[in-house]
């Protein structure tokens, strides 16, 4: 993952640009074919964003400072003297909120290809509709195994029939299931803390924890804004993810009702 | 009819006990007590002055610790109990009952903080304790259910004289160092089931003459009105499946939804599955359910009888759940005659299932798919299986019989 290393925006841009190439070659070096498709506009709109997601999910507390001149050599000397005093404070901050990105982004890209999923199966469904407006669906033969209705098999025999049966059914692709531990996993990081316990167990550590959560005590000026905006932030994505989840189980339920009324 | 038992006092020890107290293994240690005294077995229970696990503990206490019954003796159909104190472990963990007696420890360095954590973080008292103590030569104690500090302290404690009745399933707590060690000390163990035997035995290495398939009762009584069912509800016309018990993540219902859902799209049968439990459908479970409000119809907490009603009127009842120890819905459906599916993956009733003739087992979609195919094109099947899983609970869970197992094993 490449850091920033400039606050320049049209390095910034400079930079972005370069990781969509890298994302658009890896993707053509891995045979995605679906590169050559036309896609709609939505599908467009999700990839860009599948990228953008990767691209800004790592957070760092430690980019290079550049300095150009003697003056910014030694403002950044100080600077950096500074940033490493307060790795204790500022690192478990950002581990908490690159742990919380890493779960969302993966939860993202999930819903993304679920929702690619049904695309599919919505374009599919459409076709038949359109080409065979009355014929049944082709899912298995849906008609259990013939026996003589008077004697009725072992309980054993029967399940031998029903296992048979089940391998001329077509597989189920239910990624929904997928997403079933998304919202939980989403909820027990999406709170970053800047007070995590500073303790020890000998003297000596004992007073560094003290000197630190005096100098933690004193920095909640600057630090304690900075976390509760990124909180706000990630209750926001937590809440559109489960609204997004919520969309997605209706939009199956739809699709579902479809395929049964065509069936 | 009733045996001569011996003098000792089979004592439940559980965390909560009562009239009022929810849980399963609150329900099963009534049931048991009220069925033993009912054989003429000496029988009494120990519990905390708490309610149950819903409900809050004092501050910085266990779950619930806060007090609900009066200490002291009290009585409940019968049976006396004995309700203790709550008090909390030491930051260690380890009860101060133990800090005069070490000798009574097991080897802590075997278990990891954490383990020990958990166990100070639920609910113990040390007058309890005490009672185990000093009562150890004059009662033969049962502990329920197996990761509480009440099981696992008082088995250290009278190891000679204790059985632990787990309510064991395959689950990440069962491979504890610390309960590992709690099933080796104990004298023997009461099963539910014939696969929480084996299980416990795979798993703890204990020999087969420790544990007992005691079993569970259930209320045979009840006799439930299938058409009374659809009549109330408008499902005269449709295949109904059944499901009862908490509708949320632990009990696998995302799970059944989304087969639902798809085998409605490619059969496009007409069909509901009815839904009910105690509690809010979990929010994980609901972002399935909106939109599927055609097919799924969740009636929440239900009076009894319609339950059983719901029950009698089932093509099929299914159980989705990977964890449980013995499933009491699966049995009250089978005592109305409905034919079963239930999860592969759950040692318990698969075990169920193919013992009984019952029910069938599913693994994946496919088989789910398959199954419901021939028991709803196929009722006279369902039927049978139906009457097959009846005769199963008949034989299999009637109270007296669980009360007796139990106490020749206990009081051998």
């Amino acid at each position: 993952m490449t850091h920033m290393t400039t606050n320049d925006p049209n390095d910034v841009a400079a930079i972005l640009e370069m990781l969509r190439a890298e994302v658009h070659a890896r993707r053509v070096a891995q045979g995605d074919s679906s590169q050559d498709t036309a896609l709609s506009a939505v599908e467009r709109e999700l990839r860009h964003c599948a990228e953008q997601l990767e691209i800004t999910r790592v957070v760092s507390a430690h980019w290079p400072l550049e300095s150009r001149s003697f003056y910014e050599r030694a403002v950044n000397l100080v600077n950096k003297v500074v940033r490493r005093g307060l790795r204790w404070y500022i690192n478990p901050i950002v581990e908490q909120q690159n742990g919380f990105n890493e779960t969302v982004t993966r939860v993202l890209h999930l819903m993304i290809e679920a929702h690619a999923e049904l695309r599919d199966q919505y374009a599919e469904l459409r076709r038949k509709v359109d080409l065979y407006p009355a014929s049944p669906e082709d899912a298995g033969s849906g008609t259990p195994p013939a026996f003589e209705e008077s004697t009725v098999p072992s309980t054993a025999e029967l399940q031998q029939l029903v296992e048979r049966a089940g391998r001329g059914e077509p597989p189920a692709v239910l990624s929904d299931l997928g997403l079933r531990p998304v919202s939980s996993l989403i909820a027990q990081r999406q709170e970053v803390s800047a007070h995590l316990p500073l303790t020890g167990n000998t003297p000596l550590t004992k007073a560094r924890a003290l000197a630190q959560r005096a100098i933690r005590q004193y920095l909640r000026w600057m630090i304690n804004p900075i976390v509760e905006q990124q909180n706000g932030y990630n209750a926001s994505l937590a809440g559109t993810v489960q609204q997004l989840l919520i969309a997605d189980g209706e939009l199956r339920a739809h699709i579902a009702a479809l395929r049964a009324r065509k069936a | 009819m009733l045996r001569p038992y011996s003098i000792h006092m089979i004592t439940l020890v559980l965390p909560w006990f009562g009239p009022d107290s929810a849980g399963g293994a609150e329900a099963q240690a009534r049931s048991l007590a009220r069925a033993l005294h009912a054989i003429g077995a000496p029988v009494r229970v120990w519990a905390s002055t708490g309610r149950d696990s819903f409900h809050a503990g004092a501050a910085g206490r266990p779950m619930g610790s806060l007090p609900y019954y009066p200490s002291g003796h009290g009585e409940v159909d019968g049976v006396p109990v004995w309700r203790f104190n709550p008090t909390p472990a030491g930051d260690d963990g380890v009860p101060r009952f133990f800090s005069g007696r070490p000798e009574l420890l097991p080897p802590l360095d075997h278990f990891t903080p954490h383990e020990l954590r958990l166990l100070g973080s639920l609910l113990g008292s040390d007058e309890l304790y005490e009672a185990i103590l000093a009562e150890r030569d004059r009662a033969r104690f049962v502990f329920l259910p197996y990761p509480f500090p009440t099981s696992f302290w008082g088995v250290q404690i009278a190891p000679e004289v204790s059985y632990l009745l787990p309510c064991l399933h395959d689950e990440p707590y069962a491979r504890y160092a610390t309960y590992r060690h709690m099933f080796g000390r104990a004298r023997g163990m009461l099963a539910n089931s014939h696969a929480e035997a084996e299980f416990a035995g795979r798993l703890y290495g204990l020999a087969n003459e420790r544990i007992c398939v005691a079993g569970e009762g259930i209320d045979l009584t009840p006799r439930g009105d299938g058409a009374s069912f659809r009549g109330r509800y408008g499902l005269e016309h449709v295949d109904l499946l059944v499901y009862a018990g908490r509708r949320d993540e632990s009990k696998n219902i995302p799970l059944l939804l989304a087969y639902t859902r798809e085998y409605w799209a490619r059969r496009g049968r007409p069909l509901r599955l009815v839904l009910m439990g105690q509690g809010a459908l979990d929010f994980r479970a609901a972002m399935h359910v909106s939109g599927l409000s055609e097919i799924v119809l969740d009636l929440g907490f239900v009076d009894p009888q319609i339950k059983h009603d719901a029950y009698a009127a089932a093509d099929v009842f299914i159980q989705p759940s990977v964890y449980e120890s013995f499933s009491i819905v699966l049995m009250e459906a089978w005592l109305q005659g409905a034919p079963a599916l239930v999860n592969a993956d759950c040692a318990v009733t698969a075990d169920h299932a193919r013992r009984s003739g019952g029910g069938l087992i599913f693994d994946g979609f496919s088989t789910f798919a398959a199954a419901l195919d021939l028991l709803l094109s196929r009722p006279g099947v369902g039927r049978v299986l139906g009457e097959r899983g009846r005769a199963y609970v008949l034989e299999t869970c009637r109270w007296d019989e669980v009360a007796r197992r139990t106490a020749d094993f206990v009081l051998k």
